[in-house]
């Protein structure tokens, strides 16, 4: 990583994942009718967070409590050996190219996967919407291409794996008040 | 002759008014001293006054506040705000709270008010309200200024804001009454919301300018609101709240109270429910506002999901696939998780995520980090 100054230039070692969670707002019950914060609480909790900062992470989700019917459930779920099966071999086709998908730069990108017109739309109406940047379009690119690896596709991206990889970095509205009914 | 022809009585009661702890009551004590000026002076030198729950130490505070308050200035304010200034008894005083049990001694609007003539409801719920709610109170704002219905409320967030915002995008009469001073807008997002109110409408505040909205004053602004309607329609409230004080204002002086049925899962309806399992009215649709009203037009009026003009509450947009109708039907008017859609709708996740998208960019729907409610408005 390289950091330019008026006087100093540095490069810097930097290879890292970033992972980060955040309450919904700051008594950490939103979306509860138990949530005791004020309209100001949550705008100042929603200005934490700055949008360029929000705009780098691929990812974003809202993550909410566990329904009780699925605490209950006492099915197995899929073990994590399972998991760690499809995610190695997802791993191995982007490797194979060269370097995992998050260090693709835009280029490489557009060597190694191609959009259908399906997808051509979807991107084009979200970046018309104002709710891709460019920046954001190349993230959403990475994503459905490490989508299309899981399932193990040829890089062809299509509007199943586009939706999918829009649908995983929605904006975050956490200066609303909601009452989650589920 | 009252008092009020004089500015330095004007002047003084507004002083009064921005004294911490001086709430309605109070305000009422001053104004009906019989020299305003000489009670003012007395405050500011602590001495001892003839009112209930008068102390030593809320004569101290009041005297510390007093040194800071210039009531030629605080009137001049006023004025240049264009600010009216409306005392009880007064001929601009609104017949409606002419002999109420609680009215104020004095009122800072702004705008015009509506013709006493033009019946009024006051359509008010929690700030913690649901999709749901925000669609019923604008459904409601829209329909009621569409019948030149004027439409109260107390410019909060949530219920309140939508039903306002209706009501002045269909041209209609708006009561706005608030808690603190004019020029403290709450929530501050409102801000516009306010202005619109008092340039279309009719803004009232109980306090004077510079008065901050503190807790307290949230629940006695209520009573204006019931007061100044004729019915008054719950949309959303929790099991308690401040909605359900304005219920309490509107049954004591005999108002008519509506509350808008809603799910028995949902806590934004838990209030209302109770109101309908009390013997309160329900408000299914503006029809049952307007048979309040005694307005209802002659024969039997539009119902839900018979009526030519459908409600929007039944509208699918036109042009949404099947697989968006399910993810509609799923999410109904709650805020429901991507991934209980995706389960409920009986939809392969892509197919179910593609719905999401096709929704979200025809503005149906809004998508809250993989939190899904519809979108709002009349």
């Amino acid at each position: 990583m390289q950091i330019s100054r008026a006087h100093v230039s540095a490069r810097l070692p930097a290879s890292f994942q970033l992972v980060a969670a955040m309450n919904p707002c700051p008594c950490g019950l939103g979306g509860t009718d138990r949530c005791s914060c004020g309209e100001a609480g949550l705008q100042r909790y929603a200005r934490r967070v700055s949008g360029p900062f929000m705009d780098r992470f691929d990812l974003r989700l809202r993550v909410h409590p566990t329904p009780r019917s699925a605490l209950m459930d006492e099915r197995p779920a899929e073990s994590t050996a399972e998991v760690r099966e499809r995610v190695s071999s997802a791993r191995c086709r982007a490797q194979a190219r060269g370097a995992p998908n998050a260090r693709l730069t835009a280029e490489h990108l557009r060597e190694a996967s191609t959009l259908d017109d399906g997808a051509r739309r979807m991107l084009d109406t979200a970046i018309e919407s104002g709710r891709l940047s460019g920046r954001g379009l190349v993230k959403v690119r990475r994503v459905a291409l490490t989508l299309d690896d899981l399932r193990g596709g040829s890089g062809l991206l299509d509007g199943d794996v586009v939706a999918q990889a829009l649908a995983l970095r929605t904006e975050l509205d956490l200066a609303s008040r909601r009452l989650v009914t589920s | 002759m009252t008092p009020w022809d004089d500015d330095a009585a004007v002047a003084a009661a507004l002083a009064f008014g921005s004294l911490p702890n001086a709430g309605p009551s109070r305000l009422g004590w001053f104004c009906a001293q019989p020299d305003p000026v000489e009670t003012w002076r007395r405050i500011t030198h602590g001495a001892r006054l003839d009112l209930r729950g008068w102390d030593p130490e809320l004569a101290a505070s009041w005297k510390r506040a007093a040194g800071t308050v210039e009531p030629a200035e605080l009137l001049r304010r006023h004025r240049d705000a264009r600010v009216d200034l409306l005392f009880a008894g007064s001929t601009a005083w609104p017949e409606r709270l002419a002999d109420d049990p609680g009215a104020p001694a004095l009122l800072c609007t702004s705008g015009l008010p509506p013709d006493p003539e033009r019946p009024s409801v006051g359509i008010v719920g929690t700030r913690r309200c649901t999709a749901y709610g925000r669609q019923i109170a604008a459904e409601l704002g829209q329909a009621l200024a569409a019948v030149g219905v004027v439409v109260v409320s107390g410019l909060a967030a949530g219920i309140d804001a939508e039903a306002h915002r209706a009501a002045l995008a269909r041209g209609g009469p708006v009561v706005g009454v608030v808690a603190g001073g004019l020029d403290h807008p709450y929530p501050t997002r409102n801000r516009g919301l306010w202005q619109d109110v008092a340039d279309k409408g009719w803004l009232v505040a109980e306090a004077p300018l510079g008065v901050r909205p503190e807790a307290w004053r949230f629940p006695l602004r209520n009573r204006i609101i019931a007061a100044l309607s004729d019915v008054v329609v719950v949309v959303e409230s929790g099991a308690t709240g401040g909605s359900l004080h304005t219920v309490r204002e509107a049954e004591r002086r005999g108002r008519t109270v509506l509350a808008v049925p809603g799910p028995v899962t949902s806590a934004a309806s838990q209030g209302t429910n109770d109101l309908l399992a009390d013997g309160c009215g329900p408000c299914r649709s503006v029809d049952d506002v307007l048979t309040a009203l005694d307005l209802a037009h002659a024969g039997p009026g539009p119902r839900r999901g018979s009526s030519s003009t459908p409600s929007l509450l039944d509208a699918v947009p036109p042009g949404v696939g099947p697989d968006a109708e399910r993810v509609l039907d799923v999410v109904g008017w709650g805020a429901v998780p991507l991934d209980v859609v995706v389960t409920s709708a009986g939809l392969t996740l892509v197919s179910a995520l593609a719905a999401v998208e096709e929704l979200c960019e025809a503005g149906v729907l809004h998508n809250d980090g993989g939190l899904l409610e519809r979108k709002v408005g009349p």
